[in-house]
Parts: C-alpha cells; sequence; structure tokens
C-alpha cells in the first residue's frame, strides 16, 4: 500500500487515480469532523467536497514533511469555520436531526458506546452549545486524535494557546454536558 | 499527601494520556483513594472517548461525487488554460507583427526644406516630390519619390528605390538574381 506521501507524488506526476485513494482513505475523518461542527449532514457534505477539491488544486503546496490527512484537516477546518460564522443564527434543536448524528457505530455494536443514545445525544447537544472554536479543538483532539502539536500547526496557534483553550473547552463541556443532567434529574 | 487541587491541574493531560510517566503514577495514585477526584477523572474519559466514537461514515455516494467534482473541475482547468495558451500565442503575434511592422515617417512634401528627427524610425518620401532639402536625425531615409534638393542623414543610411521600381518588382528581382546564381547565367 502506498503511503500518502506517495500517493499525492503519483497524483502530481498525473496519475489521477491515486488521489482516488486518498479520498476513500480520509473522506470518513473529514466528514465527521465536517458533520460535528456543521450539523447538516448536506452542509457537512459540501464542506468535505470543497476541502478535497481544493487539496487537489494546491496540492504542490503541501509539505510532505506533515501528515497528509492533518492539511487537508486544517482546510476541513477553515471551511468549517467559514461556514459557522456565514451560519451563526442557524437552530439547531430538531431532535430528528441530533438522533440522525448519532455516530452509526453506535447502533451497531450498543457495548462499545460509552454513553447510551440519549446520552449521546444530550452530550452532542453540550458540545454544539460551545462557542465554535471550543468545539473544532475538541474535535480535532478527541475525534481526530490529534496531538498538541499537530492542532497547533492546524489552527497556526503556540502549543500553550492549544492547552489553555483546550482545557477550557473541556471544562466547559464537561460542566454543560453534566449540569444538564443533573438539572434532569432533579426537576 | 498531594493536594486534590494539584491533582486536577493534572487531570486534562492524564485523561489525554500525554503525563510524564512520574507524573501520571502520582495521579493515578490519588484517583484511587480520592473519590472527588477520582469522579472528575471519569467524567472526562466518558466524554472524551465518547466523542471518539463519534466518526461516521460518510454517505455511500460521497466519494464518488468528490472524484466527479474533480474530474469537472479538471475539464473546466483545461479549457480555460487552452483558452490561455489561445489568447496568449495570438496577443505575442499581434504584438510581433506590430513590433516588426515598417515604422516609418511618411514626409510633409508641401512645403521647402525638412528637417525631421526621427528617433529611430525610417523617413519615407512617398511618390511625391519634394522640392527643398531634407535632414533627418537618428533614422534611415527611404525614397520612393524625389527630391529636388540635398539629402542629409545623422547616424543614419539614405536609401532610393529605383525608377517604377515596387514591391513586387523587387522580389522579381531577387528571384531572378537567385536563379542566376543556380544557372550560372541563364534568365527565366
Amino acid at each position: 500500500m502506498f503511503s500518502d506521501q506517495e500517493l499525492v507524488k503519483m497524483t502530481l506526476k498525473g496519475k489521477k487515480d491515486s488521489f482516488e485513494d486518498l479520498v476513500n482513505r480520509y473522506s470518513r475523518k473529514v466528514y465527521s469532523l465536517a458533520l460535528r461542527m456543521l450539523r447538516a449532514p448536506l452542509d457537512a457534505e459540501d464542506v468535505t467536497q470543497e476541502a478535497f477539491l481544493r487539496a487537489y488544486r494546491s496540492l504542490d503546496t503541501y509539505n510532505p514533511d506533515y501528515p497528509f490527512i492533518n492539511w487537508l484537516l486544517k482546510i476541513a477546518s477553515n471551511l468549517c469555520i467559514d461556514r459557522v460564522r456565514k451560519d451563526q443564527n442557524v437552530s439547531f434543536t430538531d431532535t430528528d436531526d441530533e438522533l440522525t448524528l448519532l455516530p452509526q457505530s453506535t447502533y451497531k455494536d450498543p457495548e462499545t458506546a460509552t454513553l447510551g443514545k440519549e446520552n449521546l445525544t444530550e452530550l452532542l447537544g453540550a458540545l454544539y452549545s460551545l462557542p465554535a472554536k471550543y468545539q473544532l479543538i475538541i474535535l480535532l483532539r478527541y475525534l481526530e486524535g490529534l496531538k498538541y502539536e499537530e492542532i497547533a500547526t492546524i489552527l497556526e496557534e503556540p502549543v500553550g494557546t492549544v492547552k489553555t483553550r483546550l482545557h477550557r473547552a473541556r471544562k466547559l463541556l464537561k460542566d454543560r454536558y453534566y449540569n444538564k443532567e443533573e438539572g434532569e434529574m432533579h426537576g | 499527601m498531594v493536594d486534590c487541587e494539584s491533582i486536577r491541574s493534572k487531570l486534562d493531560e492524564y485523561v489525554d494520556g500525554t503525563l510524564p510517566p512520574l507524573e501520571y503514577r502520582e495521579v493515578k495514585a490519588h484517583l484511587i483513594q480520592c473519590d472527588s477526584c477520582n469522579k472528575e477523572a471519569e467524567e472526562l474519559f466518558l466524554i472524551t472517548e465518547s466523542i471518539e466514537n463519534m466518526l461516521v461514515d460518510p454517505p455511500e455516494l460521497l466519494n464518488k461525487r468528490i472524484l466527479a467534482k474533480i474530474a469537472q473541475d479538471n475539464k473546466w482547468r483545461k479549457r480555460r488554460y487552452q483558452r490561455l495558451v489561445k489568447w496568449t500565442a495570438a496577443t505575442i503575434l499581434i504584438a510581433g507583427i506590430v513590433y516588426f511592422l515598417p515604422r516609418q515617417i511618411p514626409v510633409d512634401t508641401t512645403g521647402g526644406n525638412v528637417a525631421i528627427h526621427s528617433r529611430g524610425k525610417n523617413v519615407i518620401i512617398d511618390g511625391n516630390t519634394l522640392h527643398g532639402d531634407l535632414t533627418v536625425v537618428g533614422g534611415d531615409v527611404y525614397v520612393e519619390g524625389e527630391i529636388k534638393g540635398n539629402v542629409t542623414s545623422i547616424d543614419g543610411q539614405v536609401s532610393a528605390m529605383v525608377d517604377g521600381e515596387g514591391f513586387w518588382e523587387k522580389c522579381l528581382t531577387v528571384i531572378k538574381e537567385i536563379w542566376r546564381g543556380f544557372t550560372g547565367g541563364d534568365s527565366i
């Protein structure tokens, strides 16, 4: 199997099929990030398409010293933030929509889920209630599994800022999720 | 005994697995003894692990749509590139023609003496008769008409067309000369 860097080189040399492998390899990660940020499946599809298209167009500017997926996620993150800014007033309280956004793995194999379906909806609600930059940093860290340094490169921020922002985001997420739960329990 | 505040400041990195081994063991030992901190750590673990499991498969046809869009973009860019090449070639051709066109200044033959600073352009007496003198600075003089007075060219040359000889006659003369060179003197 070719490495990402090899596939990029081959694409640049005119072997267009090589880029297809990169799409198949990473569309899930890009789509998941976009869906969690934007909450609307169609918007997530748009952003995923656009991210790959932009990556393809500017493939010659990609620095192979860094993982390809991080570069791709940087493009996708910027697109998501742009969309969130444009669309600040959209409400995401529709319960049906939230259910469709639940991870498919949760339905297929409940044992692997760390939270039940209802609690997961609550957690998504808490995540969505965070400011976009907090959502993004949480998703890059836990959904995409990136290291602090990698997130710093993507966000073009110092590692210290990433750690501080992540700490605040995580605290806010935890407070909102558990306070809501407790509130419901008491109510 | 390590205090709870110090442990809680390290919980983020403990959960992320980025704590150095010594501190990791220290936090772990504290969590076994302290219910309150342990609950805090468990909540963090639960949230972060749940988010880790939130990866979603994209719609079945998304990858195909992405590749189709790229292919479409390729075609469009190829067409745009071809158009750009055509326009560039046409522009270069036109610029070349304009640049290499004879750059000539016609002489006003209605007056008497004429003095021209030609700035590199050729000065042409176009089939008319100049009754005075002609002085040209900085360019060649090409006479297709007649000059009654004197011709002075500074930094340039003066050439005159044989009476009645036009462009095609000149071409014919050149061809005849070439032919003569080949045949050793027979005319066409």
